[in-house]
């Protein structure tokens, strides 16, 4: 009775304590506005220290009470709304912590808690700083962290404190538990990687207002916060790519991606922020596009936002929206004011952010750099476009109209072919202006092999054109715009033209990069007369930035690959089976033997036992299940477990069960959809060498080539 | 030849190509939405009825954005039997088909097609990629109309020095 008593003293302590560190957070946060801008206007560094120092105490304050929550809910405190909402007592620990992010109010707390946690890191990464442009960079920080404290205070309608108790002191019993798709050790990765993604993105965007507010216009800014824009490029990656894998493995659609809202929201800011890394390198290197770069990074930060106004305004529906609320009105509230804020300091540092160069030719590398900005900002809006349609179509006529994914198809395969391409021809094009001697050595080669190849995929996909499932076979009432289309698609043959358009690129991109790789492993071989493979490691080690990238490069040719594979040669197909039962999909044939059923902590599991056989061979037995959850949100529910089988190393046999009764016979029916996809483990492949690169490119300290600064 | 060589020329070819953007964009996406499965020919004409059915409908269970075909749950399977039935009873795909969006709501249907309002969610796109391309030329036709800003503080070095250093610098590296 006394440690009960205890615990729940310390449980209400935390809580009480977690609540006042919210509003504590208020004042100190508004201190380290006011004193920055204070200091910095008055070369006060008495100021700025206190700045900073509130900077860090809001760490420790919203770090007091994301400590306070997550206390809550391992010690089950069901005196709270927020535990009560998304835990329950029988849920596994992993996942009573990771319920802190399992709906808006924690999810806001745990974003509020990342943003500090920057913050502290930008203060601790120029304590040795003789320049101000940090302590600028922390104003935008700390208002965008304000914006966050406001919201989990629960003053405004639509959100509630997540440490906030049920009044009059009420207990609950227990928990309603977290929704069990989230449940997953992947949904448990998943959340906390976009959400450090999109906070490492805010820290490139406050370099670039605190540039604007300092004057430091030069390139600065962009070496100093190059290494978080490339930190959250990769953890957007990861991020992203997690997402996908969760929703191939729990939600029984045999795919990865089907553009839906929240797959959007997260993928625009990263389509952004790969613009923008592209981008800075021409300011860096030519002293161009300063005013685009701010632009850019700015639109990929308000990206973070707008993507969480779309997924949690309610506006627009998602499979992986889990927590909706009033907060979109907020959200784009705060987007329209920091842009405006963002505008108006361009206007006031217009003269300093004119170019110092010009772009001297249309087919250059600086001229593949804007094209594939175009690009990239040009899908980027795409998607927009598509993710808004049926609100804007329901403001036309009055209905909302669903956008399907065959519609997000459609309109970026062309500018996702182009970028392609252009992934191969930005490394080998030569600065300033191609010369005919420059295209005749880095060019020829890689679209000579590149048409070969194609060539081969001609041939090859046109003999094996029944295996496609979305090639296009008819088109009926030719118009202008058919007419175009059969000459594009070869006069409407079954041949999927743009697999063959991907081959040819992909191959292109490969050997123009890998001949890139052996040109200057040679010439290092050469000069320090060492082996090739010594040769190859030195020029990495010289320029990991350089070399990082065009790995990032290969990873993308490999995704394509995987893509083009998976969403375009898949086979599926349904059936209704008994146990005894059998099913055949392409070369393998599936009989049902058995079912279990087996209880776990807070779910039991539902299994089906199918033997997969190919030529008469036993191959493998795979357990497709459902599992029961107990305690739901509000009741019972169930979740489909995909069985996956790997074939070929780079292959996918996918089974997905459909309702499963309470207890299974001998004559019962069960749903199964099984799934064939190709080349879809080349998609995980290629994120893996992307992140690699990635890796390898933020290794590297500063540029290889020091440059003096425009001050 | 002299054409060529006139200031018009590369506004003219600008304008050239990015109608040609925007013909190829609509004419893809236009032609797109008549694409059949080839699979589908193979199979006798009922199933290849069914197969476009449970292509082209959401399921309504809450599975957002999942047709009948991809969900896995009891309601698409018992809304894949009454389409079965219902095609066995002589009904007609596209019959079908509306009534299940006008039961339901046309938010379930799974294809836009390029008509009517929707006309304009297809343009769009190559809209958004002729409009960004103007942005992206303005902001270098910006960058390569000015004259470098003269002014600066005391001890300030100007951009064009700065420019002149780094391209001494490079210079350098690259010697040495």
């Amino acid at each position: 009775m006394f440690i009960e008593n205890l615990v729940e003293g310390i449980q209400r302590m935390a809580a009480e304590l977690g609540q006042a560190a919210i509003w504590l957070s208020v004042f100190s946060t508004l201190w380290a506005i006011v004193l920055l801008c204070i200091g910095l206007r008055q070369r006060n560094p008495n100021a700025v220290q206190s700045g900073r120092n509130a900077v860090v105490a809001t760490f420790i304050l919203i770090t007091i009470a994301t400590g306070a929550l997550v206390f809550g809910f391992v010690t089950d405190d069901f005196s709270m709304r927020y535990v009560v909402e998304v835990s329950s007592a029988d849920q596994p620990l992993l996942y009573k912590i990771t319920a802190l992010w399992g709906r808006m109010s924690g999810s806001l707390l745990f974003w509020l808690w990342l943003l500090t946690v920057a913050a502290v890191i930008v203060v601790w990464q120029n304590r040795k700083a003789t320049d101000t442009l940090a302590d600028y960079s922390l104003i935008p920080i700390a208002i965008v962290q304000l914006f966050f404290i406001i919201l989990v205070t629960g003053l405004i309608e639509g959100v509630y404190n997540p440490l906030a108790r049920f009044p009059g002191g009420q207990v609950a019993v227990d928990g309603e538990g977290m929704n069990p798709l989230l449940q997953t050790p992947s949904m448990a990765i998943h959340p906390p990687t976009l959400y450090i993604g999109w906070i490492s993105l805010t820290v490139p965007f406050a370099f670039a207002v605190g540039a604007l507010m300092s004057g430091r216009i030069g390139s600065d800014w962009i070496l100093r916060s190059r290494r978080w824009m490339l930190f959250s490029w990769i953890i957007l990656t990861i991020g992203i790519t997690l997402g996908g894998n969760w929703a191939y493995q729990e939600l029984g659609w045999g795919g990865y991606w089907a553009w839906d809202p929240v797959e959007n929201a997260s993928f625009m800011p990263w389509l952004l922020g790969t613009a923008y890394l592209h981008s800075v390198m021409i300011q860096e290197k030519r002293n161009m596009l300063k005013l685009w770069n701010i632009l850019l990074i700015t639109l990929a930060f308000q990206f973070t936002l707008l993507g969480t106004f779309i997924t949690r305004s309610g506006i627009i529906t998602s499979v992986h929206s889990f927590a909706q609320s009033d907060i979109g009105g907020y959200f784009l509230g705060f987007i329209l004011a920091s842009t405006g804020g963002v505008i108006a300091l361009v206007v006031y540092r217009w003269q300093r952010l004119k170019s110092a160069n010009r772009l001297e030719s249309l087919l250059s590398r600086e001229s593949a750099f804007v094209l594939n900005n175009w690009l990239l900002v040009g899908l980027t809006l795409i998607i927009l476009w598509g993710t808004l349609w049926p609100i804007i179509s329901e403001a036309i006529q009055g209905e909302k109209a669903a956008v399907p994914e065959s519609f997000f198809n459609q309109v970026v395969i062309i500018p996702g072919l182009l970028l392609l391409f252009l992934t191969g021809a930005g490394p080998i094009i030569s600065w300033k202006k191609i010369t005919p001697n420059n295209f005749r050595r880095m060019f020829l080669s890689p679209i000579f092999v590149g048409l070969v190849a194609a060539a081969v995929a001609w041939i090859f996909l046109a003999f094996r054109a029944e295996a496609a499932t979305v090639a296009v076979t008819e088109v009926s009432t030719p118009n202008l715009f058919t007419r175009v289309w059969e000459f594009l698609t070869f006069n409407g043959h079954s041949i999927p033209t743009f697999s063959v358009l991907c081959v040819f690129a992909s191959v292109f991109v490969i050997v123009a990069i890998f001949s890139e790789f052996y040109r200057g492993a040679k010439l290092r071989t050469k000069r320090q007369e060492t082996s090739f493979l010594n040769g190859l490691w030195l020029l990495i080690q010289r320029n990991k930035r350089r070399y990082g990238g065009y790995i990032i490069h290969i990873g993308i040719v490999i995704v394509y690959i995987g893509i083009m594979g998976s969403k375009g040669y898949f086979l599926v197909k349904d059936a209704s089976l008994k146990l005894g039962d059998s099913m055949e999909i392409g070369a393998y044939q599936l009989t049902m033997k058995d079912a279990h059923q087996k209880e776990h902590e807070n779910y039991y599991r539902s299994e089906i036992v199918f033997s997969v056989e190919k030529d008469g061979q036993q191959v493998t037995a795979m357990k497709p299940a459902r599992h029961f959850y107990f305690k739901a949100g509000q009741g019972e529910q169930d979740t489909i477990e995909s069985a996956i089988h790997t074939i070929g190393f780079f292959n996918h046999l996918y089974i997905a069960l459909g309702p499963l009764p309470s207890k299974i016979d001998a004559n019962t029916d069960v749903n199964v959809k099984v799934y064939l996809n190709p080349l879809i483990r080349v998609v995980w492949i290629g994120v893996a060498v992307m992140v690699l690169g990635g890796i390898i490119a933020i290794a590297q300290k500063s540029d290889p080539k020091p440059r003096l600064q425009t001050t | 030849m002299k054409i060529l060589k006139t200031f018009l020329f590369p506004k003219v070819s600008s304008v050239l190509l990015m109608i040609v953007v925007l013909f190829i964009f609509v004419g893809a996406t236009m032609a797109q939405e008549q694409v059949t499965d080839i699979s589908t020919l193979k199979s006798p004409k009922f199933e290849s009825q069914l197969e476009e059915l449970i292509t082209t409908v959401y399921c309504y269970c809450g599975c957002t954005r999942e047709t009948i075909k991809a969900c896995v749950c009891q309601t698409a399977q018992n809304v894949e039997t009454d389409f079965r039935n219902k095609l066995q009873r002589g009904g007609t795909v596209d019959a079908i088909r509306t009534d299940y969006l006008e039961k339901w709501g046309p938010q379930f249907s799974a294809v836009m097609k390029a008509e009517g309002v929707n006309l304009i969610a297809y343009i769009m796109p190559a809209v958004i990629l002729i409009a960004t391309s103007g942005l992206i030329m303005f902001v270098l036709y910006q960058a390569r109309r000015d004259k470098m800003p003269s002014i600066q503080s005391d001890n300030q070095i100007s951009d064009k020095l700065q420019q002149q250093v780094e391209l001494e610098l490079e210079r350098y590296k690259e010697e040495n």
